[in-house]
């Protein structure tokens, strides 16, 4: 029993140095990006060294007795009549109270203040709106509303504050390693500080991702994010702020479409090569979000015009650029399964 | 599972088939009777007649206790409401398909319903991973993506709640106990004739255009989204009754049943475990049916308890849902780990380790699931101030659990390990329910389970937990309890052939989901991130292998069942519980005489240990020790 005892022992002991040698060597967390990812991947750093011994021991375990005691044929004698009365259960017990106090008390509640916490003098706030199937971006004291994409100033505080118009969503950037759901009728918020500059063109985990399951296009419910620097997010802020241009018509050709019960009024438009031209969108669905963007075709890769999004009742003109002879692709971005139409240019 | 020498005599579907036929026809007249209620008083307002949602919700009402009368209720109980004599049902394997009130056939109907549902939904399990083979989704489109998904989800669900219960528990917790049947038999058969029409309504429901709101089900969109979703609402509410049910018979016959002797520390470790996950389905089962109820009355009844708008509010659902579901997961794990521990106990030829340390984990872990529900909510946006007491409550909990692996452990080390196949699931238990343990760590933990919560580390986790914790535990049930129920051994080589390519599988199919939750990828998707492709391919192929393992399986019981070579012995494992000491299959009443209980069930090399339970004479005292 003795010597039984060393080498399960020993067995422990190696896979116990083992296990804690790929913790520190092998890093399964891709780079946290922002202040409170660092928090939350130290966290689960200090989670898997603590895990180690206690998946080493039951391994051990069960490892030691099946090489050195399994029966082959059939079991002639009973093993050893271990109860385990006395004082063997009681110590277990002190043991593993103790280890989860200490899960308790670290990482647990002392990284909980520093994760959770929002930032009330944030440097920046922004407002996230969760539709189905998108996500809209606005900058309320920069004046960037409705915009779908995420840009954000690197090494600065940022103050997220989430909703949503239908169902739940909930808001996640993989590579800040934040969440939070978007709630109708509610706001919730977290803040946190970007760490490293990056798009998402090189880094997919730079994405807003919906991550509660919010009906037919729940995957595909994401948009872009950029951290930048600080002149970088002030020029993007006065490229996309108030003064905004696509807002102003004039004599050309003006196209009509109205949007009603989540329904275009036509599935077709035809404007002329080579010239700008107008597309007047009038938005009869009351309180629901909408816009006209052109793509060269269904797959809505390439992107040739995005209008901004809207809610009803409303209507906004938006000034396209000249176009060459080819049929286009346009749809509502907020509603891409439902919405959309050929843009005849000849 | 049926018996050779009653096959050979001739199986008559038609007899077979009848109770069936009438509860399809009690089920309809129900049916039209609540439609057309629905109709009278539609008229009356002025509408139209039919109205999809309504007309069903009523007329299924009041079709459930229609479907129940006409498949045997109304013979074996309802007449004796009326004073009439009740009528027997049939003889033979024509009373699987019956209103039987023998635990025995309500097992076997238990398990193979389940297994077979199990399979079904191990099918689009597999069209999952078909799917996300590629990162577009070439397959499926979202929408059949998505439907796919919740229905594999619940389907899997249910079979977690019931299949072990449902089917060891109603065969052996009486036998085990000593005892001739359940303590109310006939509840026992509404219990689970309650159990087609969940089934069937959730297959239909894909006609009305499926549900896309997984099995969690949360407003607003399953109050938004098709008409599939209330077939959903009222399979949960009628499966829900069937659970409650079924615990409440368990309670009363663990309590009342017992066989002289067979006092509360002599109660072999399964039946402990049934008695723990029975407390949970009685008291806590209501809650999920209380949240449906909430979400069809909002779609059919213009309640407003999930409409911010109105004054509702959606996360009143999540809370109301967790309260259950929460709980339930240790109604899926409970029976899982006593399933094992008795394997463990049996095939170490040992005495179970610690054997009141693992009844006071079991109970501990009832104590304390009532009160973790809301660590999946953390980052639902409800009140900040939660977080801390419902990450202290959560990781108190391992507590409990790490008692049930101080005795698995403890009756492993330096037994005579006898690795027979029912003993590889159970020490493969003990492998993954590690796994899935110790990854419920980091989703305990608030700051790791924001990022982590909702995607595919959570996957793995919660397959590691369910099918590492539960479903290994029931296929070495299946192959423990194998020759008992059939009266047949299984074969040997198949068997571990099984265990060898699922176990594998398994863990090559969840490990990488992990490293995938890592990486970005969210749970619930029909499309993911190319750079995700190899490891999904990875995941998937594995998946394919284990869904293989189940092929051998079929073949296995197919092989084991239809081969010439007639008996198993009674005691083929050399066990010592009550089940072990009678012929296999059982005789009808169980004990032809009834047992006297004289000492533990796992004193495998006690000196001068009495044995577990013998034989009195009829008319015997049945003094309680």
């Amino acid at each position: 029993m003795t010597r039984d005892l060393i080498r399960a022992g020993l067995l422990w002991l190696a896979l116990t140095v083992v296990g804690e040698y790929l913790v520190v060597s092998v890093d399964l967390y891709p780079a946290a990006m922002s202040d409170k990812g660092e928090e939350i991947d130290h966290a689960f750093t200090v989670l898997m060294a603590m895990a180690v011994p206690v998946f080493s021991l039951v391994v051990a375990v069960v490892v030691y007795t099946i090489l050195a005691h399994r029966v082959h044929g059939l079991p002639e004698q009973d093993g050893p009549p271990q109860m385990g009365r006395g004082t063997l259960p009681v110590a277990w017990l002190a043991i593993t109270s103790g280890l989860t106090a200490l899960v308790i008390v670290y990482p647990g509640l002392t990284s909980l203040g520093p994760v959770v916490g929002v930032e009330d003098d944030a440097d920046l706030t922004v407002e996230v709106t969760g539709v189905q199937w998108t996500w809209l971006v606005s900058y309320p004291d920069e004046g960037v509303e409705n915009v779908r994409e995420l840009v954000l100033p690197v090494d600065r505080e940022v103050k997220f504050e989430i909703t949503s118009l239908d169902v739940l969503h909930s808001f996640w950037v993989p590579a800040f390693f934040m969440k939070i759901d978007a709630v109708p009728g509610r706001t919730t918020s977290f803040s946190l500080a970007p760490t490293e500059e990056g798009e998402y063109e090189s880094n997919p985990m730079l994405r807003v991702q919906c991550t509660e399951l919010c009906g037919l296009s729940h995957s595909r419910m994401q948009v872009p994010v950029r951290v930048v620097s600080e002149e970088e997010f002030a020029s993007w802020v006065s490229e996309h702020g108030e003064d905004d241009p696509q807002a102003s018509p004039d004599g050309v050709l003006t196209l009509d479409i109205a949007a009603k019960d989540l329904l275009f009024d036509v599935e077709t438009l035809e404007a002329p090569a080579g010239e700008v031209f107008n597309i007047r969108l009038d938005n009869q669905d009351e309180g629901v979000l909408h816009n006209v963007s052109v793509y060269s075709d269904e797959s809505a890769d390439e992107v040739l015009f995005q209008g901004d999004i809207f809610a009803g009742l409303d209507a906004v003109t938006y000034k396209l650029p000249a176009l060459d002879a080819q049929t286009y692709f346009f749809r509502c971005d907020v509603h891409p399964a439902t919405m959309t139409g050929s843009l005849v240019v000849e | 599972m049926t018996e050779t020498h009653e096959r050979n005599t001739g199986f008559n579907w038609a007899v077979a088939l009848e109770p069936v036929v009438g509860g399809l026809i009690g089920g309809l007249i129900g049916f039209g009777a609540g439609a057309g209620l629905v109709a009278i008083g539609r008229a009356l307002a002025g509408e139209s007649l039919w109205s999809i949602e309504l007309s069903f919700v009523v007329g299924y009402t009041l079709g459930l206790p229609g479907w129940l009368l006409g498949v045997g209720l109304w013979e074996r109980w309802g007449r004796e409401w009326l004073g009439l004599e009740t009528k027997p049902g049939p003889h033979g394997p024509a009373r699987y398909f019956a209103f039987s009130t023998d635990h025995k056939v309500i097992g076997v109907q238990y398990l193979v319903t389940f297994l077979a549902l199990f399979l079904l939904a191990g099918l689009m399990a597999m069209l999952i991973r078909v799917q996300l083979l590629q990162p577009d989704g070439a397959v499926l489109d979202d929408g059949m993506y998505n439907r796919v998904m919740s229905l594999h989800g619940i389907i899997m669900v249910a079979v977690a709640v019931a299949v072990v219960i449902g089917g060891f528990g109603n065969y052996f917790v009486p036998i085990m106990i000593g005892a001739k049947d359940m303590a109310f038999p006939r509840l026992n058969a509404l219990s689970f004739w309650l159990i087609p029409p969940v089934a069937v309504l959730l297959l239909a429901a894909q006609a009305v255009g499926g549900w896309d709101s997984g099995w969690t089900s949360y407003p607003p969109l399953s109050v938004q989204n098709a008409s599939g979703q209330v077939f959903f609402n009222l399979a949960i509410i009628t499966f829900g009754l069937s659970s409650i049910l079924g615990g409440l018979n368990f309670l009363v016959t663990i309590i009342f049943m017992r066989a002289p002797g067979m006092t509360w520390s002599r109660l072999p470790i399964f039946v402990w475990s049934m008695f723990a996950a029975a407390i949970l389905a009685l008291t806590f089962t209501q809650f999920f049916a209380g949240a449906m109820l909430m979400v069809t009355l909002d779609r059919v009844a213009g309640s407003v308890f999930f409409d911010a708008e109105a004054g509702g509010e959606p996360l009143l659902y999540q809370h109301v849902f967790w309260f259950y579901s929460h709980p339930a997961v240790y109604i899926f794990v409970l029976p899982g780990l006593g399933v094992t521990l008795e394997i463990l106990a049996h095939f170490s030829r040992k005495p179970l380790f610690a054997y009141r340390w693992a009844v006071g984990g079991f109970l501990g872990i009832v104590s304390v699931s009532g009160i973790v529900w809301a660590h999946h909510m953390f980052v639902s946006g409800m009140n900040e101030s939660l977080l801390a007491p419902f990450l202290v409550t959560t990781e108190i909990i391992s507590i409990p659990t790490g008692f049930v692996f101080l005795s698995a452990i403890g009756t492993i080390w330096m037994g005579r390990l006898w690795l027979r196949t029912p003993m590889l699931f159970a020490l493969g238990v003990v492998f993954n329910f590690l796994i899935g343990g110790i990854t419920g760590i980091f989703l305990a933990d608030v700051p790791t389970d924001i990022n982590l919560s909702d995607t595919y580390f959570v996957v793995a986790h919660f397959h590691y937990t369910i099918i590492g914790g539960e479903i290994f535990a029931l296929f070495a049930g299946v192959y423990y309890w194998f020759p008992k129920i059939t009266g047949r051994m299984y074969n040997e080589r198949l068997g571990q052939a099984h265990f060898w390519l699922m176990f594998i599988g398994f863990n090559a199919t969840f490990i990488p989901m992990f490293w995938l939750g890592l990486h970005g990828m969210n749970r619930r998707v029909a499309t993911y991130s190319g750079e995700l492709q190899d490891v999904n391919v990875l995941a998937s192929v594995m998946g394919f292998t284990l869904a293989f393992s189940f092929v051998i399986f079929l073949v296995n019981i197919a092989w084991s069942l239809l081969r010439p070579v007639p008996k198993a012995a009674d005691d083929p494992w050399f066990a010592r519980t009550l089940e072990w000491r009678i012929a296999s299959p059982p005789p009808e009443e169980n004990f032809v005489i009834p047992p006297l209980v004289t000492g533990g069930p796992y004193d495998y090399g006690v000196p001068n240990a009495p044995p577990h339970g013998m034989f009195a004479p009829a008319g015997a005292s049945d003094e309680v020790q």
